[in-house]
């Protein structure tokens, strides 16, 4: 009888890329359902159009690059991609800002650096910057919270605004300037961080409603701690960074800095620290580094908010990062087994 | 203190993995020995080290036990026929080795009757454990133990550490998914395993044991236990621990790791950390080889698998066809995909069953297609560092991977490449499925194979200048003897007529006899460049002594070329003077960098008295020529005339040359170790001593090497590089003065000869001379003192290498 001559190890534990981005996509599903309770049916537009565009544009450029289909649409990598990008677009933002930025992720971000795996940049985080950039004004319009119109816009005025004519007046009633927007404004007309604070936009914690989304977020992530599934050491960095350096500006001048709780429940703190920093392709891969290369998103996150030009810094914060992953990894090698410390 | 007593908790190594581990399939089969196969096939290697030397002929009968192959050096193990029967052949058969490389075998043919000779089996020994541990040691060579955990490690050399070791490690782990014949052993024989134990303790003259075993083997630790409760009092000092299951817990670095907390890496040995790690295989087979008599003619084996009928753990001969083992256990299952010998995560998968059994395999798994991975297209790699996670040597695997796979073996080096020890965890947890472990195996040959290369280029490179070196020198010396004879006879016809020669004429002799003097020092370099790989080291201490000789000949060469320029000096331009100064300057650190070896010559152990003498002769007469020539060609140099200042200047470094020389007095003087001395005493001395030195240096050192030369103790090796480094000092010395001597030589000429060129090299020709003999004192010295420690430490190193 003639056997198959494979080399060791003849086992494999069954992991592979698409459980991983799967697993990635469970976890942001508390965070996508608390978005859907505080900001109406938006987002899960936005996530359609997202995933059918990412979906296209990387079915064509597998084809033009010649690699099979079928293995590469099933890893679910422009999935996530698509799905972390709708998340951070504004909920009602029109439908083409949505198209631009996957399709700008997935084929320029993404495809044209060498695909899965050799991206040095975030590709969410390049779709979204691009955006950001280009389109400030659709981009920096979000839906207004439940809690403070009472109601959220429902599917047919989501699509209306989506799909249709955007009427200022429709608009404004259905969006507000976020709590970062409103804080780097308010305080640079001569505010204290306690006046503005007070403005109904702001809640307990962080912005009114988005407590609630970033704890959903936060639990989401710490699953896919759990689950090994994203390496602990990058949101703890990024958040234990931004906490300390935050608590020691709001300690020294309370009247010009927010507190530590603001920054880390107001705006990306939470989802970018768990969902878009450990992006494994994009970040430092040794323990040590994983944990410096979160310490600089935060830091750099809470700077860019604070003294930037940006309303919120952790899309910045993360490109700027992978910029250093790699010289971050050079440094940080861990000590080999058996050899002197 | 017992070290025992200092173990109160298990350490954890990096990474590891939970392996489904498929152990219930086999492990309630109690071990069966095996029907009589009507042939064994025997690998002559089947060890870690050289293969065994046949000892029986084709057609020659043997009884079971008789040898069949004796170890052939050291790192060898010994084979003894597993039944009675005929040798039918010897003669290359496959074995299981990746390679596919067919291994000289002896073909055993069964006669059925399975009969100890009468010489085979050595007297039983009862009272075993008080044993003379040399004795234990022999005998277990003899029986021709390996290590049966898989690496097949002779097990004697290991015992040979006696003394150098703390603790004995029994590594009863088996941490490999599937693989039970050590649990099955442990069940079964728990006293020859503890038994084994102490007698591989006595062997080492060790205290401590430790026995770590998986916790999935509770009946094995339990019988172990009972067994140590029988022993008693001898087994004081054992300790039985039972560690979490976790792969690969059974790796020597990592069970280390865990029973001792000491972490031994690739750069050092257990042995050098003081602990030594056994199977308990092995053990059992040392018990039954001292207690019986018993050679290692047979092993448990594990045949399981969802491909195999009925899983078993058999008592299987040495060199049994997989096949009957397959054939015993009921055949293959439909499900059968992979043969793999060894576990899952780091087995050997064969491509058929019509392979021997030897003494290191401990698992026949015949896997069904779902119990391994299917060689799945891989993807890329997303660098998520799960195979870091996992990495029980706490490597960084993807970057070994992009490094190995870009053939950027260098840097693949510096993430520590080689301190992967191929457990396949990396592999087995990676989402892409990449074949990391193929990658490793793929850098490390190609590694390997790029050292082999480059060392063959450099003998070819070696060789080819060699040969165009000799070319061009033949062509050179000949145009330099008919230049030669030409200059002298012009010099004669122009000696009436004036004292200034042909400058052009001078220019080329001195031209001529620099390309010589490179020449000579080239050849010299190709000799040795070409010799040193192929020759062995007498060879090439010979070699170095001709190279010596020809480089004095060389020398007096040059001179008769300057002598022949000196005669037509007048004329010659302050350049050209510089430039053969320079020449000068080359040529006299080459013959330094050759003396060493000379002197190494006089160490030889392989030359003769009369070839000492001789060589001692030669040297002398090079050194004399050296000495009468130095002079002359001083004066050659300071020929020009010289300004006043230049006097002035020449005078002041005839000061320097002579303080030099006294300043390299005392370094002498330190050579014959003489270290309260003042530096005014010493140099007294210096001088008293040299001149007495002078006279017997030459002859006293070689006599004493040959004398000394089959056996040297330290001792010896130290008075004899004292006596070697005295005669170098001396030889400086002599250079020194020959060289102050030409100063004052030249001194003289300038006196005698006023002219109003200047002339730079003049003044910088004795100076230099004398600072360099100074530093080829101090570099002989400097490489006297490395060849007598490398010397002196080699013996002591010895002891301990295995």
């Amino acid at each position: 009888m003639q056997f198959a001559t494979t080399t060791s190890p003849h086992v494999h534990l069954g992991n592979s890329v698409g459980r991983v981005m799967r697993r990635v996509v469970y976890a942001l599903l508390p965070g996508l359902l608390a978005l859907v309770w505080i900001f109406g049916p938006g987002v899960l537009v936005q996530a359609a159009i997202a995933v059918s565009t990412a979906l296209a544009a990387e079915a064509l450029m597998l084809t033009l690059r010649g690699k099979p289909l079928g293995r590469f649409l099933g890893d679910c990598s422009a999935l996530v991609t698509a799905l972390l990008l709708a998340i951070a677009l504004p909920p009602l933002a029109p439908w083409w800002i949505t198209v631009l930025g996957t399709g700008f992720a997935i084929i320029i971000a993404k495809h044209l650096y060498g695909g899965l795996g050799y991206n040095p940049f975030n590709p969410a985080m390049i779709g979204y910057v691009v955006l950001l950039t280009s389109f400030p004004r659709e981009m920096s319009s979000w839906a207004a919270p439940l809690t403070l119109h009472g109601s959220t816009p429902d599917l047919a005025t989501t699509l209306a605004l989506v799909f249709g004519e955007r009427s200022a007046e429709t608009l404004d009633a259905v969006t507000s300037a976020t709590v970062l927007d409103l804080l780097r404004t308010q305080i640079g007309l001569g505010h204290s961080v306690t006046e503005v604070r007070s403005s109904p936009v702001f809640g307990l914690l962080g912005a009114r409603g988005w407590e609630w989304v970033n704890l959903a977020f936060l639990a989401g992530g710490l699953w896919m701690c759990r689950q090994r599934t994203a390496a602990w050491q990058i949101p703890a960095g990024m958040l234990g960074a931004l906490a300390v350096i935050s608590t020691l500006f709001w300690l020294v001048d309370a009247a010009r800095f927010a507190p530590p709780w603001f920054h880390l429940f107001s705006g990306a703190a939470i989802f970018g620290a768990f969902f878009i920093a450990t992006d494994p392709v994009s970040a430092s891969t040794t323990p040590r580094g994983r944990l410096i290369y979160g310490a600089g998103i935060g830091v750099l996150t809470w700077v860019i908010r604070s003294v930037g030009g940006f309303p919120d810094g952790v899309a910045f914060a993360v490109l700027l990062m992978n910029i250093a992953a790699p010289t971050i990894d050079q440094y940080t090698r861990p000590r080999v087994f058996g050899a002197r410390a | 203190m017992s070290v025992l007593n200092t173990i109160t908790r298990l350490w954890r190594f990096h990474g590891g993995l939970h392996v489904p581990e498929h152990k219930a399939e086999s492990n309630s089969a109690a071990i069966e020995a095996l029907p009589l196969p009507a042939q064994l096939v025997l690998p002559l290697q089947q060890h870690i080290g050289a293969a065994a030397r046949a000892c029986v002929r084709v057609g020659e009968r043997v009884h079971k036990g008789d040898a069949l192959a004796r170890a052939d050096g050291y790192i060898s193990a010994a084979l003894h026929a597993p039944t009675s029967g005929t040798v039918v052949a010897i003669e290359p058969r496959p074995v299981a080795h990746p390679s596919g490389i067919p291994v000289l075998s002896v073909v055993l043919e069964s006669d059925g009757r399975d009969e100890w000779g009468p010489n085979s089996l050595p007297t039983p020994i009862e009272d075993y454990l008080r044993l003379d541990p040399a004795y234990l040691r022999e005998r277990v060579r003899e029986a021709g133990i390996v290590g049966l955990g898989g690496a097949a490690f002779p097990t004697a050399v290991k015992l040979n550490a006696e003394g150098a070791i703390r603790v004995l490690v029994l590594n009863a782990a088996e941490c490999e998914p599937y693989i039970t014949c050590d649990d099955r052993l442990m069940r079964e024989r728990a006293h020859a395993v503890i038994g084994g134990l102490l007698l591989m303790r006595r062997a080492l003259g060790v205290k401590d044991c430790i026995i770590g075993i998986e916790d999935n083997k509770p009946e094995a630790a339990a019988a172990l236990q009972a067994a140590l409760e029988q022993f008693a009092d001898d087994a004081e000092d054992v300790l039985l621990q039972q560690i979490p299951t976790l792969y690969p817990s059974g790796s020597e670095q990592q069970l280390i790791r865990v029973l001792t907390g000491v972490e031994i890496g690739r750069s050092r040995r257990p042995v050098d950390s003081g602990i030594l790690c056994q199977n308990v295989a092995t053990a059992a087979a040392v018990h039954d080889a001292v207690t019986e008599g018993r050679p290692l003619i047979s092993r448990v084996v594990t045949v399981t698998g969802s491909g195999i009928s009925t899983p078993r753990n058999l008592e299987v001969l040495i060199g049994t066809p997989l096949s009957a083992l397959i054939e015993y256990c009921g055949g293959y299952t439909p499900r059968a995909a992979r043969l793999i010998i060894g576990g899952p995560m780091m087995g050997l998968a064969l491509p058929g069953d019509d392979l021997p059994i030897t003494k290191g395999m401990n698992c026949v798994l015949v896997a069904g297609a779902d119990d391994v991975s299917a060689p799945e297209e891989s993807m890329p790699c997303i660098r998520c560092g799960e195979c870091m996670n996992a990495c029980p040597a706490n490597l960084l695997p993807q970057q070994m991977y992009w490094h190995a796979r870009a053939r950027e073996f260098d840097k693949a080096q510096q993430v520590n490449l080689f301190d992967c020890i191929e457990c396949g965890c990396c592999a087995a947890v990676c989402p892409s499925h990449l074949p990391l472990v193929q990658y490793y195996r793929f850098a490390k040959t190609e590694i390997w194979a790029a050292e082999r290369e480059k060392k063959k280029a450099e003998q070819a490179r070696a060789r080819h200048e060699f040969h165009l070196y000799r070319l061009e020198r033949e062509e050179a010396e000949k145009a330099a003897r008919l230049q030669a004879k030409k200059s002298a006879a012009q010099q004669r016809g122009h000696e009436a007529e004036t004292p200034a020669a042909d400058p052009k004429q001078a220019a080329i002799a001195a031209a001529l006899a620099r390309a010589q003097a490179k020449k000579a020092a080239a050849k010299a370099e190709a000799t040795a460049g070409e010799s040193s790989n192929e020759l062995s080291p007498e060879q090439l201490e010979k070699l170095a002594a001709a190279r010596a000789r020809a480089e004095a000949k060389r020398l007096a060469a040059t001179q008769t070329a300057g002598e022949a320029a000196n005669d037509a000096t007048a004329a010659l331009s302050p350049e050209q003077l510089e430039k053969l100064a320079a020449a000068r300057a080359r040529a006299e650190a080459k013959k330094a960098a050759s003396a060493p070896a000379q002197a190494n010559a006089d160490a030889a152990p392989a030359l003769s008295p009369e070839q000492l003498e001789k060589l001692a002769a030669a040297r002398a007469r090079a050194e004399a020529k050296k000495a009468a020539s130095a002079p002359a060609q001083a004066n050659a140099d300071a020929a020009p005339a010289l300004s006043p200042e230049q006097l002035e200047k020449l005078a002041a470094a005839r000061a320097r040359a002579e303080a030099k020389k006294a300043a390299s007095a005392p370094a002498q003087a330190n050579a014959d170790a003489a270290p309260a001395l003042t530096p005014e005493q010493l140099e007294k001395l210096a001088a008293a001593r040299a001149r007495a030195e002078a006279k017997k240096a030459a002859s006293a050192p070689a006599q004493a090497n040959a004398d000394a030369a089959p056996a040297l103790s330290p001792e010896q090796i130290e008075k004899l590089t004292a006596a070697r480094v005295r005669t170098e000092a001396k030889k400086a010395a002599q250079e020194a003065l020959a060289a102050a001597t030409a100063a004052v030589a030249a001194l003289d000429a300038d006196a005698q000869e006023e002219a109003p060129t200047a002339s730079p090299a003049a003044e910088a020709t004795p100076a230099p001379l004398t600072e360099e003999q100074l530093a080829r004192l101090a570099a002989a010295r400097a490489r006297a003192e490395a060849k007598k420690a490398a010397q002196s430490g080699k013996p002591a190193s010895s002891d301990q290498e295995q």
